[in-house]
């Protein structure tokens, strides 16, 4: 059995075409999706906007200036103090300047940068006056930092026009800290909304397509079972009449088979696991177990697929090839895998029929990493593992009679 | 003499083509016995049929004295399988061909070690020892066949027809490995189309035609069963009246005259040559050169199964 097992392994891990949709197909999806997210992800996750400031003045004006700015920004690189905490949280990098001459010239020799500044601001009674480049060739980013900054500095010239207006009033308002409490909140934007999250961690759109992704891969690890199933068998190939009048148990040699397939399938999976995690950046939650179950739960159910495959009756091996990658395109079209329209198709079809996902593997193998990523309990998660081994536990059945059979009628 | 093969009465249909029609065969010990037939004649589902690889409608088989069954493992290990198609892993290495092959056989692998190096040394892969299947020669894949068939030192042997393709230095190295395996006490089944092997190395000979033995004896006994006793040919210019008379000889079966070469095959008879050239002396013709064949396995094979084309 050591023997079947150990050379079952070394010819599959050796079959160059098997392995191409086993374990390459999915590193360079994975490396497909990460060119095509990550400009999207960059705009979503905007850095601090950098910009150089000329020195307020020492009046009262300058100093309120200068505290807005310290509450929104990490200091420029000549601070060691900011820290990483310090930079996640804030809007701008600042860079002060002596006068807005140097303010011009420290914009202006970053314009080729990587990161370029977005502009300058100088306060002029009172005032902010914004300065931006204004570059013909300005992206969609840079554009979004230069209304980011007009922005906040209008914020600041209606809530401090709001603050002196009250204090014209009421002289004595700063005196009363409930009521200069009251007054911060109410100019607070960030007060106005508050963020939650109903799920363990935050959606995000582009890991659906490497869930996806992950499925699709999944059953395409079902090529490696029919490659050594289809060579197991003697109606099927001249290698498998050859086994097959061998002295080693039959029950054996499919024990020593599935596990063999099962091994292979499951590195090919984990390496695309590995790379999604490590390379792509998909964020898994840090539940690695639970990922590493999914994984080895779905190769089986691969191998089954590939052994039932293997077993219909009258069809060459290269009809069953189609046949799985048939059934592995239209299973991952319903997993939502090929762009946004076809995932909202797939969308309205699980929700008009429930059932279509119950049967549906790709989908399943989808959800399960859904369900470690979202779900604090283990129950959707282990919902969708008990699908999967239904699946898998129905295909080995289906494949029984045919494995059992030792003579055959004709060759 | 311990009977190694018996098979009794054995049929087989394929729907309503009767492939092997109450076949009965007994092979013994130390025997290397040829399997002789036309194509399609059964020698190839008889030979799944023994190794249980196909059902069959009636019949017995027994090796070794014993019923063979698809769960004989204990038989199964003492015989050894040469396929008509190589059947190997193109994945893997010579040597790990051979070795998986005989882990089927022998699970142990510090003794499977050394079988696996006396068959690479039997048939002479030893420099591509490392070489993948695609990267050999027709000849050095079917020797690779061979060595996958007998790593483990079989007692019985079957060899479905290994010398298909093979240049003839293979062919010559395959004939004298199988004649040097059955002195070292295998019996071997040698199934195949070349009539010179099987007169060369069998000891035994069976012809079928129509799943059906239709003669079996050693090469000598074979050839006493057919009439043909020699073939003369005599290079010479022969007129068509000396044709006609040669013809009517009482021996003479066959005739044939072409580029100069009078061919006569005759019973078996006294004085076919002198005969002949009595005839030829009638019609003044002088002689050239002159020689005359026995009968071959060749002549035997297409008088009993006859000359019609087969599919």
């Amino acid at each position: 059995m050591g023997n079947t097992f150990k050379y079952t392994l070394l010819s599959l891990i050796r079959m160059p075409g098997v392995l191409v949709w086993a374990l390459a197909f999915p590193l360079i999806m994975s490396t497909i999706f990460m060119m095509m997210f990550q400009p999207l992800e960059e705009e979503a996750e905007m850095d601090p906007v950098r910009i150089a400031i000329v020195q307020p003045d020492e009046s009262a004006e300058g100093q309120a200036f200068q505290a807005f700015l310290e509450a929104l920004s990490d200091e420029g690189e000549d601070s060691a103090e900011s820290s990483e905490d310090d930079a996640d949280e804030a809007l701008f990098t600042v860079t002060y300047a002596a006068d807005a001459a140097e303010a011009e010239r420290i914009v202006q020799d970053s314009l080729g940068s990587d990161d370029p500044y977005t502009g300058y601001v100088q306060l002029e009674e009172g005032e902010p006056d914004v300065h931006v480049t204004g570059s013909s060739d300005t992206t969609g980013i840079e554009k979004l930092r230069s209304s980011i900054l007009a922005a906040v500095m209008d914020s600041y010239v209606a809530n401090s026009s709001l603050i002196r207006d009250l204090m014209a009033q009421d002289p004595l308002l700063a005196s009363d800290s409930s009521r200069s409490a009251q007054i911060a909140e109410l100019v607070s934007p960030l007060q106005a909304t508050e963020q939650i999250t109903v799920t363990e961690n935050q959606p995000q759109e582009t890991v659906r397509f490497y869930f996806a992704l992950l499925g699709m891969a999944a059953l395409f690890g079902g090529s490696l079972g029919l490659a050594a199933f289809q060579r197991l068998k003697p109606n099927t190939s001249a290698l498998g009449a050859r086994r097959a009048v061998g002295a080693t148990s039959h029950g054996r040699t499919v024990a020593a088979t599935v596990a063999a397939t099962w091994v292979v399938s499951f590195a090919c999976l984990f390496v695309a696991y590995l790379y999604m995690r490590f390379v792509a950046g998909v964020d898994f939650a840090g539940h690695d177990g639970e990922c590493l179950l999914v994984t080895a739960v779905s190769a089986l159910l691969a191998t089954a697929l590939g052994c039932a495959i293997s077993c219909i009756p009258h069809v060459p091996e290269d009809g069953k090839n189609g046949i799985l990658t048939g059934i592995v395109c239209f299973a991952s079209f319903f997993a939502g895998l090929y762009g946004q329209p076809t995932m909202e198709l797939a969308d309205e079809i699980s929700r008009a029929f429930p059932a279509a996902d119950w049967v549906n593997p790709a989908t399943q193998i989808s959800q399960a990493f859904y369900s470690i990523m979202y779900y604090s309990s283990p129950g959707p998660l282990m919902g969708h593992v008990a699908i999967l081994l239904i699946m898998t536990a129905l295909l080995f059945i289906l494949s029984a009679r045919s494995l059992r059979r030792r003579r055959y009628a004709s060759l | 003499m311990e009977k190694i093969v018996s098979v009794e009465n054995l049929v087989k249909r394929y729907g309503s083509l009767l492939a092997l029609d109450h076949l009965n065969m007994e092979i013994e010990r130390g025997e290397i016995f040829g399997l002789l037939g036309p194509n399609g004649s059964g020698k190839t589902t008889a030979i799944h049929c023994i190794l249980q690889l196909l059902t069959y409608d009636k019949g017995e088989i027994r090796l070794f004295g014993q019923p063979m069954t698809q769960t004989s493992y204990d038989l199964k290990r003492r015989i050894g399988v040469v396929p008509q198609n190589v059947a190997v892993f193109n994945e893997l290495t010579v040597h790990e061909n051979i070795d998986y092959f005989c882990g089927l056989y022998i699970p142990e692998s510090a003794k499977r070690k050394a079988c696996v190096a006396d068959a690479i040394r039997f048939v002479g892969l030893e420099d591509y020892a490392r070489t993948r299947p695609k990267k050999l020669s027709g000849g050095l894949l079917r020797r690779l066949n061979i060595a996958c068939g007998i790593a483990h030192k079989p007692e019985l042997v079957f060899f479905d027809e290994p010398t298909v393709a093979v240049d003839p230095q293979s062919r010559a190295s395959i004939l004298s490995g199988i004649q040097q395996m059955n002195a070292e006490g295998s019996t071997i089944v040698y199934t195949s189309h070349y009539m010179e092997e099987v007169e060369e190395i069998c000891t035994r000979i069976m012809i079928m035609d129509k799943g059906r033995t239709l003669a079996c004896g050693t090469n000598e006994e074979l050839k006493r069963l057919v009439a043909a006793g020699e073939k003369i040919v005599i290079e010479a210019d022969v007129p068509e009246g000396a044709l006609m008379r040669i013809q009517a000889l009482p021996h003479a079966l066959s005739v044939g005259y072409e580029d100069g070469q009078l061919s006569v095959t005759c019973e078996n008879a006294e004085h076919n040559v002198s005969d002949v050239l009595e005839e030829l002396a009638r019609a003044h013709v002088r002689a050239g050169r002159i020689w005359a064949e026995p009968p071959t396995l060749n002549d035997v094979f297409l008088e009993i199964t006859g000359r019609e084309l087969r599919d």
